[in-house]
Order: structure tokens, then sequence, then C-alpha cells
């Protein structure tokens, strides 16, 4: 094996590939963490590499029979699984000796991308694609991309080899050649090298865990969709909804190619609408005189003309006929916002005798961050 | 000037309205000025925030601004004393004279070396107890002279790290049994 | 903004105002949070009004309240973790933690989130405190903090929260921290200087019209003669030295007197006779009629904040041009010629007193009397000429700001051209309101799609000469073309907050182009009656004699 050409490993980001600098192995009475060029400051994806590292979560720990490293890369890895498999390749090289430093000739150049389960399988990741198209053609050496088996295919590309792999079986294989891959594994302790050799035979293991895992989830979900729901009734209760005089519907306007689409009628117990939002119209059809009034507050509100975010209508309706108000939202707002609908009946004196409200929280975002 | 009772002045609401008036144009002026001012007082949101996140870019700023400006070094001191997790007070000296451990009930504090003596050691606090609250600033304190401070990490499970090369003077502090220590 | 007050001492009109003060409120107001400012342009204005009118007793009580309900809610970090635990102190951030906190299982139960407000269930009347109101408790919260000291605050805070919360003991808070304000205030805002100047002022309108003072009784000749006779025999001190200080004393006095006027004719109820001898005022009442005035004068400044900052609406120079135009509002169009003599002599003054500061250190003697022989620099005809150019500037910028509304197919576009090209906007108006549409007259539907999504696209894409919307686009293209500055790129145009910062710039844009449109109007109605050059010449003969009474004898 130490006869063998240098491999450069490189994890696969979309900010562009990041070169595994150095491995070293550290006190076991500290955490493993990773650095930028020899810097002091640990990633702050450190903690996620401890527990890939250490054993009992880890498996470096399990390949190496060490259980902390310092690992140095050439930029930033953003948190996330998918510079997993690269490192696990990147240990996997050091401990053979053929793992590139700066400067060093290297023969292959990987690069790589994949989140690495505990059974050693590849797991998914996103963007892949994107990745390979942020890397430039290797400098020396052949050059493959390896991702994740199961993704969409991704076609070769100027300078990178694109092959899927199931399993670091797989990427060593394609990494060292089958013999010296094999070589690998058998010197590997036995827990390494079975899951490596065997992970098929032991799918059904996985599959039953999985199983009682998917119960677990499910429940989980169930409980999460049934506190949801408490705490919908809860703020329907305490926001003073009213139920009946008011009709409110809304358009919501497509994200993508901002069109608004049809009106939908907001059910009196509903009071949250996730997604951006063309306008909102109230409608009353109760005989007699009504004052109303439509309202969109939020924090945009301190810095736009607020006038154009109040919309006032007093009109007498009868016969069948019905009274409209409709609002336009401020569409550049993502922040939620808070559509009031109010509708007072005035009695002959012009004093109202009955006033009903709703209100309807308005999430352009979608929810997120709030 | 003589100040002789006025037909019109008798009307206090117009006097304060243009009492206020003239000050709130006044203070407008002064603020708008103020604007270009250097060191002007460090807003107490950015203390909270610093304490909250020392990390973030106001809590960098707030961070830096205290190596070099007393006052907010000793805003700093006092926020992250209301609001400590742990104190820990001047110890025994170690009997080799190099102290690399101090604990309380909550928390204990410790530097490790590096295998690669390159000039780095680490600082590790670890919660002891079953409370999650993890602190973001370590503040060393010498029996005289000025605070250390340091930024710590954000923790996901009961312990922090930092990376600091070896002649660091918070590691001197640490080592310094007369020094006491507070986490926030 | 600079500094344009030329009398009295070398600091000026701020003399009123310690540095300690002038520091805590700055530090509060440019505390940064999310993506900007941690509060809003509102509530930062508010704060400096409840300030500057010493309004804050009722809203310290609010204050009292809400720290204790944010103290039990949010466990270790206590009322410091609610106040100071959102970034960007908004509404909805404290409604989110409001809810958050609330929803836990240690929640108390004296207090309820509500849809709108924190609902607080103390011993006595319940209180409540809305969202929308939080921002602004949490800035005066912050100032009192940054002014008296954290430690001390937080002592007297810890002391108030260790004992029991009923309204008497939330009102006795309330009372001990308005003392300490009220001290504080007193040695860093004193207000008797202003108050002096109101009874100067008041004094000498009422000698000279023999009359109860009111806003009509200022005029343009009161206020040159006013300034005169305080340059004649020096008694107002350093008080009324510089003619721009005296103009904007007046604007402020007038606008006193007629919103006291304006107060008295509506509130014909209230019990004359009683607490209004007595002299009592309800500083609330005062905060409520500075805000109205408010919102004009700020717009110079709002425009130099985000969002609207982001596109450079009005340079320097304009916008110290328009200062005193936006600061007189509507007395801009009653005392017109006060507001362009504070310009051209205003200016002029300023000039002199750099030579008298020279001249004590270095300049030879002789430069002081040589300025005041001078006329100023800029005569009437002049300065209104530049008035002029700017209202055409702003029209020019508002087509430019409808330019980057219609690329980003923004219906508010039409606003702009409904105000600048009214002989389109009855035409367009039709087109927009959809027949089918049981609308209202007042509700125009301002949204993509349908009937002005169709106007929008024939803006864009339409013949100029025969759909008016396309003409509207044309003429905001050309103008957008001849406005370079910063934000006005063409390749910037679809950036979000190169749209949001339009969208922000255009109502105070607008106000400015009708404030200043009002004043030149009344500018030319007098200059019609005499020719701006003979009011100039008179005018010059009366400065020169009133700033050679001033400075020449401490030459």
């Amino acid at each position: 094996m130490a006869t063998m050409p240098l491999i450069r490993v490189l994890i696969a980001t979309t900010r562009g590939p990041v070169e595994v600098q150095n491995i070293a192995r550290e006190n076991p009475a500290v955490r493993s963490v990773i650095c930028v060029g020899g810097a002091f400051t640990a990633l702050p994806v450190s903690p996620a590499y401890d527990a890939f590292v250490r054993e009992p979560t880890g498996v470096v720990e399990r390949m190496t029979g060490h259980p902390v490293y310092r690992t140095d890369v050439a930029a930033p890895i953003e948190a996330g699984e998918s510079w997993q498999l690269g490192m696990f390749l990147a240990h996997a090289f050091q401990l053979s000796g053929v793992l590139a430093k700066p400067g060093d000739a290297a023969g292959k150049t990987i690069l790589v991308t994949g989140g690495l389960g505990r059974d050693l399988k590849v797991t998914p990741v996103t963007h892949v694609a994107e990745k390979l198209a942020r890397a430039d053609a290797p400098d020396q050496g052949e050059g493959v991309f390896l991702y994740p088996h199961g993704s969409e295919a991704i076609a070769d590309t100027d300078g990178w080899q694109s092959l899927p792999v199931a399993n670091v079986r797989d990427a060593l294989k394609i990494c060292l050649g089958r013999e010296a891959a094999e070589r690998f594994l058998l010197q590997q302790p036995p827990s390494v090298g079975k899951k490596i050799a065997s992970w098929r035979s032991r799918l059904r293991a996985p599959v039953l865990a999985g199983a009682f895992i998917s119960i677990l989830f499910f429940s989980a979900f169930a409980g999460f969709v049934l506190r949801l729901s408490s705490t919908d009734n809860k703020t329907q209760s305490s926001g003073g909804n009213a139920v009946g005089l008011i009709s409110l519907s809304i358009a919501a306007r497509d994200p993508v190619s901002g069109e608004c689409g049809d009106l939908v009628a907001i059910p009196p117990d509903r009071n949250v609408f996730k997604g951006p939002v063309c306008f909102g119209r109230m409608s009353v059809a109760e005989r007699g005189e009504h004052r109303m009034r439509m309202t969109i507050d939020g924090a945009f509100s301190s810095y736009v003309d607020q006038s154009r975010y109040r919309r006032e209508l007093q009109r007498m309706t009868g016969g069948g006929g019905r009274l409209v108000l409709q609002i336009d939202f401020p569409y550049w707002v993502r922040e939620p916002v808070s559509l009031i609908a109010e509708t007072e009946l005035l009695g002959m004196d012009g004093n109202p005798v009955h006033s009903e409200r709703r209100a309807l929280e308005v999430m352009p975002g979608g929810g997120a961050g709030y | 000037m003589t100040e002789p009772k006025l037909p019109g002045d008798d009307d206090g609401f117009a006097k304060a309205l243009f009492v206020a008036s003239s000050a709130d144009r006044d203070i407008r002026l002064w603020l708008s000025e103020a604007a270009a001012v250097e060191d002007k007082p460090v807003p107490f949101a950015a203390f909270v925030q610093c304490l909250a996140d020392p990390e973030s870019a106001t809590g960098r700023r707030v961070m830096e601004m205290a190596v070099r400006r007393p006052d907010v070094r000793a805003a700093l001191m006092t926020l992250a004393s209301r609001f400590a997790l742990g104190h820990l007070p001047a110890v025994a000296a170690a009997s080799d004279g190099a102290l690399a451990v101090r604990e309380t009930d909550a928390f204990r504090m410790r530097l490790e070396a590096a295998y690669d003596a390159g000039g780095l050691a680490y600082f590790i606090v670890e919660r002891l107890d079953d409370g999650s609250d993890m602190p973001r600033l370590a503040i060393g304190i010498p029996e005289a002279g000025e605070p250390v401070m340091r930024a710590l990490p954000e923790s996901v499970d009961g312990g922090v790290q930092l990376m600091l090369p070896s002649d660091d003077p918070f590691l001197h502090l640490f080592r310094d049994p007369d020094s006491r220590f507070l986490l926030a | 903004m600079p500094i344009l007050d030329f009398g009295g001492s070398a600091s000026g009109l701020r003399t009123e105002i310690s540095n300690e003060l002038a520091s805590a409120l700055s530090a509060v107001l440019d505390a940064s949070g999310d993506d900007g400012g941690r509060y809003d342009t509102r509530t930062r204005r508010s704060l400096v009004q409840t300030i500057a009118a010493r309004a804050y007793g009722k809203p310290l009580l609010e204050l009292a309240y809400l720290i204790a309900a944010a103290d039990q809610l949010s466990g270790r970090h206590g009322y410091v973790g609610f106040f100071w635990g959102v970034r960007a102190a908004t509404s909805g951030a404290y409604r989110a933690a409001a809810f958050a906190a609330a929803g836990r299982s240690a929640a108390p139960r004296e207090i309820e989130a509500g849809a709108d407000e924190l609902i607080i269930s103390y011993p006595g009347p319940v209180f409540r405190v809305s969202y929308g109101r939080m921002p602004f408790l949490a800035a005066l919260l912050d100032f009192c903090v940054t002014a008296l000291g954290f430690s001390e605050m937080d002592d007297e805070i810890s002391a108030f929260l260790s004992g029991p919360k009923d309204r008497e003991d939330m009102q006795s808070f309330a009372n001990g921290l308005s003392r300490r304000l009220y001290d504080f205030l007193k040695d860093h805002l004193p207000s008797q200087q202003y108050e002096r100047k109101f009874n100067a002022m008041c004094s000498f309108i009422a000698d000279r019209t023999d009359r109860r003072v009111s806003a009509d009784a200022i005029d343009d000749r009161t206020v040159l003669a006013f300034w005169e006779e305080c340059c004649s025999d020096r008694r107002a001190g350093s008080d009324f030295k510089g003619f721009r200080t005296v103009a904007i004393n007046f604007l402020h006095l007038r606008l006193a007197l007629k919103t006291a006027a304006d107060r008295l004719a509506i509130d014909a109820a209230a019990p004359i006779g009683s607490s209004r001898d007595a002299g009592e005022v309800d500083p609330e009442e005062i905060c409520g009629a500075l805000e109205v005035v408010e919102g004009r004068r700020s717009v110079l400044a709002e425009l130099a904040l985000p969002p609207a900052d982001r596109l450079k609406a009005i340079n320097k120079r304009e916008s110290a041009r328009l200062e005193l135009v936006m600061e007189a509002g509507d007395a801009a169009a009653v005392l017109p010629l006060t507001i362009l003599r504070a310009e051209c002599f205003g200016a002029h003054q300023a000039r002199i007193v750099q030579a008298v500061r020279k001249r004590k250190a270095t300049e030879p003697h002789g430069a002081v009397e040589a300025l005041i022989d001078q006329k100023p620099v800029e005569d009437y005809g002049a300065a209104t000429d530049d008035f002029q150019e700017l209202t055409v500037q702003i029209r020019k910028v508002r087509l430019a700001l409808m330019f980057i509304l219609f690329r980003n197919a923004r219906p508010e576009a039409f606003e702009i051209g409904f105000d600048l090209f009214p002989e389109v906007a009855r035409a367009l108006r039709n087109r927009i309101n959809e027949p089918e549409i049981d609308f209202a007259d007042n509700v125009v539907p301002l949204r993509p799609g349908g009937a002005i999504g169709r106007l929008l696209q024939g803006a864009v894409e339409g013949d100029s000469e025969t759909m008016p919307e396309a003409g509207l686009f044309k003429a905001s293209r050309l103008a957008f073309a001849k406005v370079n500055r910063r934000g006005f790129e063409e390749e910037r145009v679809c950036e979000l907050e190169i749209m949001e910062a339009a969208t922000a710039c255009e109502p105070l844009l607008r106000v400015c182009g009708e404030e200043l449109r009002a004043f030149l109007a009344a500018l030319e109605r007098h200059f019609n009656l005499i020719p701006a050059e003979q009011v100039f010449e008179e005018d010059c003969r009366r400065f020169h004699t009133a700033l050679a009474a001033l400075y020449r004898e401490t030459a």
C-alpha cells in the first residue's frame, strides 16, 4: 500500500470543493475538531465531527482505534452530513498513508459528497450536481466524483468521472482498486470489516429497527399534530374570531410566478395562513348599514404609508346584496402580518348595535423563522 | 429681561408644547450630528446580545471594544456577573504549580495539552449537573489588573471546548490560583 | 443635517441638552437589530418625543406591569431576557416571545398571551399591554437603563419584583422611576431657556399688537422686528442672536399657539378655570400634539434611514435646503418671507459669525466689518429659483421611483402617475376599477392580475402614443435615466431592497413636494405685490443695521 499513489480528498460543497489538508491524532481528553488551515478556531461542524469519530456513535474510532482527531481543511464546511463520506475516506487514506497533503503530488483526486450511516452505507444528500458544477478540473492525476447511489445520475464533466457509490466498500474499491481495498478491509477491526463486508446480509435487522423507529416516529408525529391542533384551538379562542357575519377570503400569490390565485374562503375556525397572499376580501350580507374595516398590520407598518393598508367602507345593504371590501397585501414583506377584518352593524342612530371581528395571521415566508 | 404677566402665556399648554417641540428639535439635531462621533456609548442591547451570542457580529464588536475601552469592559462585566451561570473563586495553588482544573457544583473547567506541543492548549467547560444552560462567555478576573474574556462556542451536549495559543493571557490567568472566573 | 444656528454660544441651540442625555439617547436609538436598527422609526421618534415632553408617567406604569409580567414569563433571564432577548424590537417579535413563554407548562396563570395583547391579571383591575406598544416600552426601559445605569435600575427592579404586585405597587414603582427620570432630565434637559424664549416672544407680540397673543399675530414682519429689537438692545442676551434660530423659534411658537387654540375650540366641554388655570398640563397631551406636528418634520430624517436610504432620493444640499420648509409645516405658507430670510441672511450671518471667531484667533481686523457691509451671496430671486429647481428635481425623482415600481410590476406606480399626471388619472382609474366587482369608491384594487395587471403590462410593453399608461412609463424611464444617484442604477432596479426603498421613499417625497409647492405659492403671492428685488434691497438695509449692532461693537 505504501507504494500506492497519493490521493487528494476534496469535500464537495455548494461553495466549492474543500480540501482535507491534514489529519492528526489528538489527546483523548479533548474532542475532535475541524479547523481551517491550522487556525485556532474550531468550525461549528466540530461537535458533529466528534460524534462521527468517537465510539459509540462514531465510525472513525471503530476503524482507526483512536477516538480524537484534529483535522485541517482548506475552507469552512457547513453543517449537514454531506462531508461524512469524504471525511471517512480521508481517515482511511491517512491510515493507509496515501492521503495527499498540500504540496504533495497526487495520483488521484476524489471529490466526494455523501452522508454515512453507522452501517457504512452511503446516505443521500442534496445539491449533488451543483456541488460538482462548482469544482474545477483537478490540477493533476485522475479526478473522480463520488456521490450517493440512488441520486439522479450525474454525467461526467471536464476532468471528473462521476460514480455513484452505495457504501464505503464501493468507494474504497474505486479509490484504491479492488485488491488494495480488500486488503485494507481485512486489516480493520472485525466490527468494521464485517460491517463493510456484509452490510447486505444485515439488511434485515435495520429494516426491523427501521419499522420500529417508524412506529415511534409516527406516534411522535401524531402527538405533534395533536399538539399543534390543540394550540390552534387555543389561539383561535383567544384571538376572538367571530363566526357568521363576516366572510373572509384570500387570494394566494404564487411564490414563483407572482401570479394571484383564485379566491379561497377562510373558514371561521382558521386563523393562520402560511404563504404569500395577493389580497384579502371580506364581505357581509346581513341587511342593514355596516361600517367595515380591513387592516394589515405588522413590523412593516412603520415605514410605509399606513393608509394604504387600512380600508374602510360604510354602506347599506339589503335585498340579498353583499358589501365587499378588499385590501392588497404588501407583497415584499416576508415577516408575519395580521389581517384584521371588522364590521359594525349600525343602528338607526348611527351607533353600532353589533360588531364582529376576524383576524388572520399571514405568514408570507411560510412561517420560517417565526 | 423682565417677564410680565402676558396675555396669552397663561395657556400652559402652548408653553409646554413650545418647550417640548424645541427640545425635540434640539435632541434630533444633536442625534443627527452624533451619528459620526466615534466611541459612542454601547447600547445595552449590544451587551445582552454579546452575552447571548458573543460570536455574533454584535458580540464580536462588543468583545473587541471591551479590550480597549474600560467603560465597555466594566459594563459587560456587570451584566455578566448579574447573569453568571457559575462563579469560580480563587483556589489553593496546585502542588505542582500548574493548575489545570477548576470546579463548582455545576461546572468544571479544565485545560488539556495538545498532542502536538506546537503552541496549542484546549480549554474545556463541562456541565456537571442536570442543568441545560451553557455559558457563552468565560471571564478570568485577576487579583489585580484587567479581566480577560473569551467567547465560548455554542454547546449542543453540555460541553464546550476552545483552542488557545499556549501564550494566551487567559491560560495564564487560569493557572494563577489567585484569579477567579465567571461563566456567563 | 448641518447645524444652522448662528447665534449665541458655539453650541447654539443645543446648550440645553447635556452630552450625557444625548449620548444615552443616541446609544438606545442606534442599537442595531436584525438587518438594521433595533427600533423602527416610529418607536425612535416616540421615545424622543416622550423625553422632550417629559410624558413618561403613563408609559412607566405600563412598563411596570410589563416588567413584572416579562420577568415571570422569561425564566432564568427574567425581564432582561424578554426585553432584550429579541434582536429587532418589533411587535411581532414580542408577540412571538410572549406566545412562546406563555405556552410553557410553567407559565404563570396571571398572564395570558392574547392575540393582540398581554393580559395581566394581578390583584386589582386587569391590565393589558398590546404587542404594538411593547417596542416603545422596551426603548423607554433601554433609555432608563442607559441613562440611569443598569446596576442601579436592576437593583430597583429586583426589589420591585420581589414584592407584591397589586395596582398600588405598580404605581409606586412607576412613580419612583418617574422621579428618577425627572431628576435626571432636570439636570440634563433643563427647560428654563425654552420657557424664557417663549415668554420673550409672547411679551414682544403682546406689546406690539396690544391684544391676546395668538398664532395669527405672528407674521413675517413680527419675526423680523423681534430680531431687530433683540439685536439693537441685546435684551435677550444670547437667546436670539441668530436670525435662523429666531425664525425656528417663531415657527414653533406659532404652531404651539395654534395647537393650543384648536384644542380649546375643540374641547369645549373642558372646564376652563380648573386645572388649566392652575397651569397643569397633561404631558401625554403634549406628547400627542407633538406626534402630530412631528409627522412632517421627521420626513427628512426618515429619508435618511432604512429602508428609504437605500435610494439617494434627496442629497445633502437638498436636504439642508428643505430643512426649514419641512420644520415649518403649514406655517411655510404663512411665514414664507421668514423662511427665505433665514435661508439668505442666515447663511450671510453664519459667515460673519465665522469671521468673528477667526478674528478672535488670527484673522486681521476688518474682515468682519467688510462682511457686514456686503450683501448675502444669494438674493431672494436666486433662492426662489433654487427652490423651484428643487421642486423639479423632486418631481424627477418621483418619476424615477415610478419607473422602479413599473419595472417591478407594482401597481403603486400608478399612484405616482395619478398624482403627477392628473389629466390621465381619470381614464386610468376607470380602467383599473373592475366593473364586475362591487367596490366602494375609495377602494382601488391595486393588485397584480386582472385589469391592473394588464395595465402594468401595457405600460411597459404598449405604445406610448396611444396608451396613457405606456406614456407614463415612458416619462418615468426618461426621468430615471437622468437621475444619477446611489440606488438609481438600471441593473439594480429589480432588487428587492431597491423596490422596498422606492415604496418607502415615495410618500415622503410626496410630502416634501407638497410643502415646497405651498411655500413657493405663498412666496409668489407675496412677490406679486412687491417685487422680490425690492424686498431684498429693503431687507439688506435692515439686516445691515441689525448685524452691525450685533457684531461691529465687539470688533
